[in-house]
């Protein structure tokens, strides 16, 4: 099986896991793979080391154990990737919420439009007070958000008056008041939800309350 | 057939002296940028409304020291992985760590979809971002030397992550009758964000008056297209580059229209830039005194009048977003260029 052409020696390919011993590179495609750089001393040596090894790797074809190995921890973490998809896509349907952690972008879920009209929602703040009603117009920017969008807490924090029967809550909004308007000496605070439907053809938007509910502070944390 | 399929998973866009900037920069922005959890403690466990996961095991919000240590520990492994401590497990650490912030921080009701930021480090960190320009690489003088990832699969497998998350968003879109052509989903969400959320930045406020039902349609149509197709780029590198370009400009228009800025999602996919390259050419600009003075003189202009301002960071995530989009026409442009002139010098490293 040796081949010996200019001082070189040659493996027969189906041994040519080799790739990388003694520094030689070893092409698989010819059927014999050269080793050119070793002098003859140096090739009588490399031919006894060749066939006194057991070589581990000869049994795999040229892949070795160490790529076999990066490979399967790859291939495993593109699947688990590739299988987060429809799992988040279940949870979502089961849960009727985006989980976290999870793999999502923003999704800007529904159109809240029917083709004619947009609908939308804003907020309003009333305190009352002893001398009468008074509108608050900045109390989201006094809310602590710390970065996330101010207005989503609020979705969350003004969203439902049931909140409010939890006593820590209802103190949480005395407080709250009594820091940041301590001069309206408020007794209640009115939320009003507005739903407005701009009609896009023409610009036109009209306004309803879609949504009011008092909360009474006094209560202390 | 699995040397070609190794091959794949470990072809890499960028080396280790790139992905070392990207390190820099990263932990840099986030230092800066990265949101802090002390606030959520002034919150009543009454608000507390975690999504479906891990944390809807918690009963409430934890206690304020708890968050005060979260926000500093998340700051100092940004600093270790900034100059490159023990960057390893400083990344893993600040993964892991701005997860359970994030977490904590969803818990109010609203999910900020920063998931593609928060796993920059884990998948990079094991990629070996620290093994250049690094603390590490200078205790261990044999690292740095070579350019090749330990890791060398993380470019591809963070890139399946993120055509994932669009593919989920898109689908929802689909769901949600975004390519229903009798409504115009872009145009309702303008309306919504503008006259309901507020926004007023850049053309937020005359785009309501832009009633053009193909256009806005066309949007819609662009945009599911685009969240749902970026998954199959992953399989080439040249079509994720073009693909990630393309992200770029809708990330654009999102901020010029809607007034968001994903500054998060834009700093993770940077993460694809050849920053070597980029810098390499910088210094040769650099070289010019003229032209890096008058740059410093601008830079550190804008940086004091935004400080002075207070909108550092509402004008530093624009900024990142206008970057981005610039890196993105260059990237555009050489992709164009290579097609053109397929031997062009510029792009013979382009892909190793």
């Amino acid at each position: 099986m040796l081949w010996n052409e200019n001082a070189s020696l040659s493996y027969p390919a189906s041994r040519a896991s080799v790739q990388g011993w003694a520094g030689v590179h070893l092409p698989v495609s010819s059927g014999l793979v050269p080793v050119t750089s070793l002098g003859v001393g140096s090739t009588r040596l490399a031919l006894v080391e060749y066939c006194s090894r057991k070589a581990p790797m000869a049994a795999d074809e040229g892949f070795p154990s160490k790529s076999k190995r990066k490979l399967g921890i790859g291939l495993s973490l593109l699947a688990v990737i590739l299988l987060v998809f429809p799992v988040e896509l279940l949870v979502v349907r089961v849960a009727s919420a985006e989980p976290y952690p999870a793999l999502f972008m923003p999704s800007f879920a529904g159109v809240p439009s029917d083709g004619e009209t947009t609908t939308y929602r804003t907020i309003m703040f009333t305190a009352e007070t002893p001398d009468g009603d008074r509108e608050i117009t900045d109390l989201v920017d006094h809310l602590p958000d710390g970065g996330i969008e101010a207005r989503s807490i609020v979705v969350e924090v003004f969203a439902d008056p049931e909140l409010y029967e939890d006593p820590e809550a209802q103190a949480w909004i005395t407080e709250f008041m009594a820091e940041h308007y301590p001069q309206l000496e408020a007794t209640a605070l009115r939320v009003t939800w507005l739903q407005h439907a701009h009609v896009e053809d023409t610009g036109e938007v009209s306004s309803e309350i879609d949504r009011e509910f008092v909360i009474t502070l006094g209560g202390t944390r | 057939m699995r040397q070609r399929v190794l091959a794949w998973l470990e072809k890499s866009p960028v080396g280790v002296a790139d992905l070392a900037w990207f390190r820099i920069l990263f932990a840099a922005a986030a230092l800066i940028l990265w949101p802090t959890y002390s606030w959520i403690a002034s919150y009543p466990d009454a608000f507390f409304a975690p999504p479906p996961g891990p944390f809807a095991l918690l009963s409430g919000f934890p206690p304020l020291a708890v968050l005060v240590a979260l926000d500093v520990v998340i700051r100092v492994a940004f600093a270790m992985v900034l100059v490159g401590a023990f960057t390893r497990t400083a990344s893993v650490a600040v993964t892991v760590l701005m997860m359970v912030g994030e977490g904590i921080s969803f818990s109010m009701g609203k999910i900020d979809h920063s998931i593609m930021f928060v796993l920059v480090p884990l998948f990079f960190g094991i990629a070996g971002w620290g093994d250049a320009r690094s603390l590490d690489a200078r205790r261990q003088s044999r690292r740095g030397q070579s350019d090749a990832l330990r890791f060398a699969a993380a470019p591809r497998l963070f890139a399946a992550a993120a055509g994932v998350a669009f593919l989920t968003s898109a689908v929802v879109k689909v769901r949600g009758g975004w390519v229903d052509l009798s409504t115009q989903a872009s145009y309702a969400y303008q309306i919504q964000q503008t006259n309901g959320g507020g926004k007023d930045d850049w053309f937020a406020p005359i785009l309501p008056d832009v009633h053009v039902p193909v256009l806005w349609e066309t949007l819609d149509l662009a945009t599911v297209a685009l969240e749902g197709l970026l998954i199959l780029c992953v399989l080439w590198w040249r079509a994720w580059r073009v693909g990630l370009a393309l992200i770029c400009f809708f990330h654009l228009g999102v901020y010029l229209s809607f007034n968001i800025s994903f500054w998060m999602n834009i700093l993770a996919y940077a993460a694809f830039v050849p920053w070597s390259r980029v810098f390499a050419w910088l210094g040769r600009l650099w070289v010019r005194p003229l032209l890096a003075g008058s740059l410093a003189v601008v830079a550190a202009s804008l940086i004091s009048l935004l400080l002075v301002s207070g909108e550092l960071h509402e004008r530093l995530t624009g900024l990142i977003v206008l970057a981005a989009t610039v890196v993105a026409a260059v990237a555009l442009a050489l992709e164009v260029r290579s097609w053109v002139r397929p031997k062009s010098p510029l792009l013979s490293a382009e892909v190793r």
